[in-house]
C-alpha cells in the first residue's frame, strides 16, 4: 500500500482495511488428494444447518479472489505443485486453513509412498482443525478462530515468503522426489 | 411439466423458524456417542502398547520407563488422530475413553496437539 | 458462400474445480460449443493406499480402507472385514450382519441426498441443492449418534461390529425414514417434473442399453440404462440373503432416468431398514478373529452406493496381508463420461459428469502391468514422461509446470 498518506489517515484506511477482512473473507476449498470426508463437511458448512455465509465468508472458485485457502488431504505428490500454484496465485495477506488430520500430518496416510505428510510440508498453515473428519460446527470454530486471530495486528510475512521459496526451489531441483516407486 | 416446483418450499420457509444452527453462540448439543479426542486413565493402564500396536495413524505412543513400578509415559498426537477407536477397543483394561471427549479442536499452533501424560512411578516398599 | 471454417480449441477444467469438490482434470475438445472429445485425467488423489496395506496389520488395514472414500466409506470397511472373516474362517453373529446393513444403507441415504443436491447444483438449481442437504442433515445425525462420527463411522472390527443399537436408536430412525420418505416423493416429483430443471436433464446423456453394456458402467448409472445389475441380487451377501431387494430400473438412460433411479432406490432402502428393524436378531454383535490370518486368497463384491465394489485379499500366513487390491465403482463409470460428452453442448459436461456420482478420491487407483520383455514397471520419472509425451502427440501440452 503506498505511504502518501499522513499517519492517521493511514491508521484509520488500516482499520477499515481489517475490518472489511474480517467480516468478509473469501475462501477457496483446495483437495489435494483427501478422501472426501472433510470436502463434504466444509460443503456441508455452506448448508442451511450451518450456513458459513453468515460470517460473510464466501466460497470461491478462482483462488484470485480469496483470501481464505481451506486444504484438505494429505498432498498428493501430483496435487503438490496444483497445490502451490493456487496458493501462489492468492494475493496477500492470504490465510491456509489445514482441515482434517490428514492435512494437518499425514493422518493415516502418512508413510505413504505418494503422499507429503501434510499441507505444513508444502505451504505455510495460520490454522489447524483436527478431525477425521472434523464436524461442521469444529471447522466453523476453527475459522472464527482464525478471524479472531485477524484483529491482532499481522506477524511478519517474510517468514511465509520464505518457506513457499524453499518450497519453489526444492521442486525445481528434484521434481520427482517419489521416483524410487516404481 | 409444471415451473416453480420448490417455490413451495422456498416461500414455506421465509415464514418458519430458521433453520441454522447459532453455533459459536450457543453450543450445540452432541450425541453420547460422539468420539472427540481420547482420555487416558492412568491408573489402570498396564502399559501393554495394544492400543500403539492397533493405531492406524500412529497417533498414541506409549513408553515404558520402570516396567516394575509402574511407570508409563502416553504421548497422544491428536493431529494425527482419526478418532475411529480402535484403540478404545483394543483396550483390555478399560484406560482409554473416547466418547464425549473434547472435539472443537481447532488451533492456530500445533503446539496443543501433543498430549503428554505419564503415570507416576509406584513407590515400592523395601522389605527386607 | 463457403462454410466459415470452425476452429477447435480445448478448454482445460480442473484440477482445482469451482464446481466439483475433488481435484480431477478434463480436457475438453469443443467446436463451438459442441463438445468433439473429451480426456480425463485422473490421479490426483493418488495416495497409495494400496501399497500401504503391505506395511500394515489386518486391524490398521480396516481404518486405512474405509478413507479411500469418505462418502462410502463404510462399505468399504465392510468389504474388507467380511473377506478377512471369510479368509479366517469366522462367522459373524446375525445382529452384527443386520447391524452392518443398516449402517450401509443410511449410507447410501446420505450418499444419494448428497447426490441429488450435488446434481441439481450442477444444473443450476440450487434450491433443490440446499433442501435436499437440509434433509441430508436428519441421516447424518442419524449416523453420529449411532456411530459416533459423522463421516467415516469406524462401525465394522473384524468378526462384527464396534456398536449396539438401542431402543432409543430405532425409535429415532424410524421416525426420521418417516420424515425422509415424504420429503422424497417431493424430491421426485421435484426432478420429474420440473420443467426447467427437465431442459437440464431430460434426453441429455442418454446411455442405450447396449452402451452401457459395452462401456462396463455398473451401480445405477447402469441400472437407469435397464442393465440389471446390483450385487445385492447378484451374490447376496451378509444380511441381505435373508432381506432381498428389489432393483430399480429405467429404460430411458438419460440424466432423467438416473435421477429417478437414484431417489426410487432411496424408498427400497427406506423399506429395507424398516423390515430389518423389524426383526433385528438378537445375540452378540462381534466374535474374536485371531491376529494371525490364515494362508490363503478372498475376492469380495459388495453393492456401493455408486455400484459394484470389488475386493482381493491374500494373506501369507501373517497378520500383515501379502496384497489387497481394490476396484471401485466411479473407474468403471468413468468412461461412459467420456463417451457420452462428445456431441453435446459444453454446458452439459458437468451435469453429464455428475451423472454417474463421480467419487475420484476411489478412482484413483494405479495399475502396474509386467510385461514380458523384462522391465519391472516403470518408475515413476518414466511415467511422467510418457504422460507427458501422451499428451503431446494428442496437441495437448502438458509440460511440467514452472513453479516460483
Amino acid at each position: 500500500m503506498s505511504s502518501n498518506l499522513s499517519k492517521p489517515w493511514q491508521a484509520a484506511l488500516d482499520q477499515i482495511t481489517t475490518w472489511a477482512r474480517i467480516n468478509s473473507p473469501w475462501a477457496i476449498h483446495f483437495n489435494s488428494g483427501s478422501c472426501n470426508g472433510c470436502d463434504i463437511e466444509i460443503l456441508a458448512t455452506l448448508t442451511p444447518r450451518y450456513d458459513l455465509e453468515r460470517f460473510g465468508i464466501k466460497l470461491q472458485g478462482s483462488p484470485r479472489h480469496a483470501d481464505v485457502l481451506i486444504c484438505t488431504g494429505p498432498v498428493s505428490r501430483q496435487a503438490r505443485e496444483r497445490l502451490i500454484r493456487t496458493y501462489e496465485q492468492m494475493h496477500e495477506p492470504k490465510f491456509v486453513v489445514a482441515v482434517g488430520a490428514c492435512a494437518l500430518s499425514g493422518g493415516i496416510f502418512q508413510g505413504c509412498y505418494n503422499v507429503m505428510d501434510g499441507v505444513e510440508n508444502v505451504i505455510p498453515v495460520d490454522a489447524y482443525i483436527p478431525g477425521c473428519p472434523p464436524r461442521p460446527e469444529a471447522i466453523i470454530d476453527g475459522i472464527v478462530k482464525l478471524l479472531g486471530s485477524l484483529q491482532e495486528p499481522p506477524a511478519d510475512e517474510t517468514d511465509a515468503g520464505e518457506t513457499i521459496a524453499a518450497a519453489a526451489g526444492e521442486i525445481a531441483a528434484a521434481p520427482h522426489a517419489g521416483s524410487e516407486h516404481g | 411439466m409444471k415451473f416453480g416446483m420448490m417455490f413451495k418450499d422456498v416461500s414455506g420457509a421465509l415464514f418458519k423458524k430458521p433453520f441454522t444452527e447459532n453455533y459459536p453462540a450457543e453450543p450445540t448439543e452432541t450425541p453420547d456417542r460422539l468420539r472427540g479426542s481420547l482420555v487416558w486413565d492412568p491408573d489402570s493402564c498396564t502399559g501393554c502398547g495394544l492400543c500403539a500396536r492397533d493405531c492406524p495413524a500412529m497417533a498414541i505412543e506409549i513408553e515404558v520407563i520402570d516396567k516394575k513400578a509402574k511407570h508409563y509415559q502416553m504421548t497422544y498426537h491428536i493431529d494425527r488422530c482419526t478418532f475411529c477407536g480402535q484403540c478404545v477397543e483394543s483396550c483390555n483394561q478399560g484406560s482409554l475413553v473416547m466418547e464425549g471427549g473434547e472435539w472443537e479442536l481447532a488451533s492456530l499452533s500445533r503446539e496443543p496437539f501433543t498430549e503428554v501424560g505419564e503415570r507416576p512411578p509406584l513407590v515400592v516398599e523395601e522389605t527386607e | 458462400m463457403q462454410p466459415q471454417k470452425t476452429e477447435q480449441f480445448t478448454v482445460p477444467i480442473g484440477p482445482q474445480h469451482p464446481a466439483l469438490k475433488e481435484p480431477s482434470s478434463f480436457l475438453i475438445s469443443v467446436d463451438g460449443e459442441v463438445v468433439t472429445n473429451a480426456i480425463v485425467r485422473l490421479g490426483y488423489a493418488h495416495r497409495g493406499i494400496e501399497k500401504a496395506t503391505e506395511s500394515r496389520t489386518y486391524v490398521q488395514n480396516l481404518y486405512l480402507l474405509e478413507r479411500i472414500c469418505g462418502i462410502c466409506s463404510h462399505i468399504h470397511g465392510t468389504a474388507f472385514a467380511m473377506g478377512v472373516e471369510r479368509l479366517a474362517g469366522v462367522e459373524v453373529p446375525p445382529r452384527a450382519q443386520a447391524i452392518r446393513l443398516i449402517i450401509a444403507e443410511l449410507e447410501r441415504i446420505h450418499s444419494h441426498m448428497l447426490w441429488l443436491g450435488v446434481g441439481a447444483h450442477q444444473g443450476g438449481f440450487d434450491a433443490l441443492f440446499m433442501f435436499s442437504w437440509r434433509d441430508r442433515e436428519t441421516v447424518m445425525d442419524l449416523l453420529e449418534s449411532i456411530s459416533g462420527n459423522r463421516v467415516n463411522y469406524s462401525a465394522n472390527v473384524l468378526g462384527g461390529v464396534k456398536f449396539d443399537l438401542t431402543a432409543a436408536h430405532i425409535g429415532d430412525i424410524l421416525k426420521a425414514l418417516d420424515y425422509l420418505e415424504e420429503r422424497t416423493h417431493h424430491y421426485l416429483k421435484v426432478v420429474t417434473t420440473d420443467a426447467s430443471f427437465l431442459q437440464r436433464t431430460r434426453g441429455i446423456g442418454t446411455m442405450t442399453r447396449h452402451q452401457a453394456e459395452v462401456l462396463g458402467a455398473i451401480g445405477p448409472t447402469a441400472r437407469a440404462s435397464g442393465v440389471l445389475r446390483d450385487v445385492r441380487i447378484e451374490a447376496p451377501y451378509g444380511a441381505y440373503v435373508d432381506h432381498p431387494v428389489t432393483t430399480i430400473t429405467d429404460d430411458r438412460g438419460d440424466l432423467e432416468a438416473r435421477f429417478a433411479v437414484r431417489i426410487k432406490e432411496l424408498f427400497e432402502s427406506y423399506r429395507l431398514i424398516r423390515e430389518v428393524l423389524d426383526d433385528l436378531p438378537p445375540g452378540d454383535i462381534k466374535t474374536r478373529v485371531k491376529r494371525k490370518i490364515p494362508e490363503g486368497e478372498a475376492a469380495f463384491r459388495v453393492e456401493a452406493p455408486r455400484g459394484e465394489l470389488f475386493y482381493f485379499i491374500k494373506s501369507d500366513g501373517t497378520d500383515i496381508p501379502s496384497r489387497v487390491k481394490v476396484r471401485t465403482p466411479t473407474i468403471c463409470n468413468m468412461t461412459s463420461v467420456v463417451k457420452l460428452a462428445v456431441g453435446h453442448q459444453l454446458a452439459d459436461v458437468p451435469m453429464i459428469l455428475a451423472g454417474i456420482d463421480p467419487c475420484f478420491s476411489c478412482n484413483d487407483r494405479m495399475v502396474r502391468v509386467n510385461r514380458n520383455n523384462g522391465s519391472d514397471g516403470w518408475t515413476w520419472e518414466q511415467l511422467r514422461q510418457h504422460g507427458i509425451e501422451y499428451y503431446k502427440q494428442r496437441s495437448q501440452d502438458y509440460d511440467p509446470l514452472v513453479v516460483g
